[in-house]
């Protein structure tokens, strides 16, 4: 089952991919700028009259920007919706219960699970790691015991992990990549044969680009007793997410980079792992009962018990304008045909790849065969933050610095690195423009 | 948008390339290691310290061009100086590169401040127009700031 998720990747990604090295094709293949063209003009922070220099934004992997379907939809939340949820019983009030639940089912079907009574809102992927690593964390695992991470983790992914690790006595195993910028999955392999109560692992590396494996590293983990976590802020807004298929436990991933509003993301809970969980903030909107039993002046109530379901993780107001920004964003993406936009994506993978070999000095850090659309690169001498500085005044936007990735750049053997990401809205033309601004930064940087 | 071009020119660019006093310090009695996590800027800094003042001072490490450059002035320009002065000289630093950027940017004319910024430190007006870089230019004054701070050999890492 969980195969198919992979080879429908690798389908997706073009068949000039397994064989021949990335870019190699880019020459012969064909152009899907109109593709990103034409989604361009969804997006106000990329065109229209009040856009007064042509942006080249190529840092689509921090964040997406919003097509102007998702503003609308928090306008309208705010205009005509707004009330607290499922505490009032006015008009309003239902309305935005109404919002918020069909945001959630909107966010379940997303991602394939089997009811939205699995998906717990949350500020985003690194608020849903600390979610687990503090609830069902603090309840599993003891000291003596093992979790597994990758060298690959962006710190959102490592550090929770950490700390739990630091705090209960377990151990902090890490499985490294090859030089590639692959997973070694003979050394995960080797390390699950030591009992191991969690797998935390990125679907898709935010500087290598690397797709792991997911399916197969699950059915690993799971034969050897461990839970997975899974990383999916960077897979989520390039691939189509099948939890189920997929085989995990917990899935997360944040709306900001998915083109939806920042401050919401969600995470996938499987259903009888979500109810043995305690809760890992308390307050209004979690609480079935609080303290009704010795509620005498002094005394401490003494007992309080949590509602079901994925209420239990929310405590206090939620962010219902970003759910129903999220869910926004997600029709705006089934809107399109994905297979097209896959394709899209992947061309302007080739033909950055081809264009950022051919400048001298530029080494591209992440080889692996199936990539999401973004290269992390170094050039001989020049310091990413200068370049980016340089590229900045010629309109072009990318991202330097490790990129909350340290272990990684450790690893690599860097202290910083440069990096471009592509969103739907890119184009061929924003890759020619990169290679210019690339010339002129070099002749200003160039040792 | 930016005015990088400002930045990578003429005296700052010179010497972010071709930084003076760039190595180890043997007879170091002062060094403290500068991380700024933004960019991953990483860059030590040494200062050999006689009778309250600096004899000599260094860096050395992997930074970007502006906190190259800025390290390499602080060498020289704190060189004979007294300690006081780098607490001193990085807080005038610090209000020369936060001044408002709305009028003309210029390499030369010094704005008005109460305390005028040496003319020295003139090289990093560029950065000014750069609001995520001054972090950078303050890099390694900062470590000096911390290595005075502990005495003896140490070696600390700036929190950001």
């Amino acid at each position: 089952m969980g195969s198919e998720t992979e080879s429908q990747l690798k389908s997706v990604q073009g068949s000039d991919v397994g064989s021949a090295p990335l870019g190699a094709s880019a020459a012969v293949a064909a152009d899907t700028s109109t593709f990103g063209e034409v989604a361009r003009r969804d997006f106000p922070a990329l065109s229209g009259d009040h856009v007064d220099r042509a942006l080249v934004y190529l840092d689509t992997a921090a964040t997406a920007q919003k097509p102007q379907v998702v503003l609308d939809a928090i306008t309208d939340y705010y205009t005509n919706a707004n009330a607290n949820v499922s505490r009032g019983i006015h008009t309003l009030a239902e309305r935005s219960t109404d919002a918020f639940e069909t945001a959630r089912t909107r966010v379940a079907d997303f991602v394939g699970c089997a009811a939205a009574d699995e998906i717990v809102f949350v500020r985003g992927t690194t608020e849903a790691a600390n979610l687990v690593a503090q609830s069902w964390g603090r309840t599993n695992v003891r000291a003596g015991d093992r979790i597994v991470v990758t060298a690959m983790e962006h710190h959102s992914n490592w550090l929770p992990w950490q700390r739990l690790c630091e705090s209960t006595g377990a151990e902090l195993v890490v499985i490294a990549t090859d030089d590639a910028g692959n997973l070694d999955i003979d050394h995960l392999t080797e390390a699950l044969e030591t009992p191991t109560k969690l797998l935390a692992v990125t679907h898709a590396s935010n500087v290598l680009g690397t797709i792991n494996p997911i399916a197969t590293i699950c059915e690993l983990a799971h034969a050897a007793n461990a839970r997975v976590f899974v990383d999916g802020a960077q897979s989520a807004p390039h691939l189509p997410i099948d939890v189920r298929a997929l085989g995990c436990d917990f899935f997360a991933f944040s709306g900001h980079k998915l083109y939806g509003p920042m401050g919401i993301g969600a995470l996938y809970v499987r259903r009888e792992i979500l109810d043995g969980m305690d809760p890992w903030q308390l307050g209004g909107g979690m609480v079935l009962e609080a303290g009704t039993s010795s509620n005498v002046e002094g005394a401490v109530p003494a007992t309080a018990s949590w509602m079901n379901g994925p209420a239990r993780f929310e405590a206090g107001t939620p962010n219902v304008a970003g759910a129903v920004g999220l869910a926004a964003a997600m029709n705006y993406l089934e809107k399109q045909d994905t297979a097209a936009r896959q394709s899209h994506e992947q061309d302007l993978l080739r033909y950055a790849t081809a264009a950022l070999e051919e400048v001298p000095g530029l080494r591209i850090l992440g080889q692996a065969e199936t990539k999401v659309a973004l290269v992390t690169f170094t050039i001989d001498g020049v310091h990413p933050h200068d370049l980016a500085t340089v590229l900045d005044s010629k309109g072009v936007a990318i991202r330097s610095g490790h990129h909350c990735a340290q272990p990684l750049h450790d690893r690599f053997g860097i202290s910083a690195s440069a990096r471009v990401s592509f969103g739907l809205y890119n184009t061929r033309t924003d890759v020619d423009c990169l290679s210019h601004a690339l010339t002129h930064a070099l002749s200003v940087l160039a040792p | 948008m930016s005015e990088a071009d400002d930045l990578y020119r003429g005296a700052l660019l010179e010497r972010g390339r071709n930084p003076t006093n760039f190595g180890p310090l043997p007879h170091a009695t002062h060094s403290a290691e500068g991380y700024s996590p933004l960019c991953g800027d990483r860059l030590t800094v040494h200062a050999h310290v006689e009778d309250g003042g600096f004899a000599e001072l260094s860096f050395e490490g992997h930074a970007c061009i502006v906190a190259v450059a800025s390290a390499s002035l602080m060498t020289e320009y704190l060189a004979k100086r007294s300690t006081q002065d780098a607490q001193a000289t990085l807080d005038r630093l610090r209000s020369m590169l936060n001044e408002s950027t709305s009028a003309p940017t210029s390499t030369t004319a010094e704005t008005s401040s109460s305390e005028p910024s040496p003319s020295a430190l003139a090289v990093l007006l560029p950065v000014r127009g750069h609001p995520l870089r001054r972090r950078c230019a303050t890099l390694a004054w900062e470590a000096l700031v911390d290595a005075l701070a502990a005495p003896g050999l140490c070696s600390t890492k700036r929190r950001p």
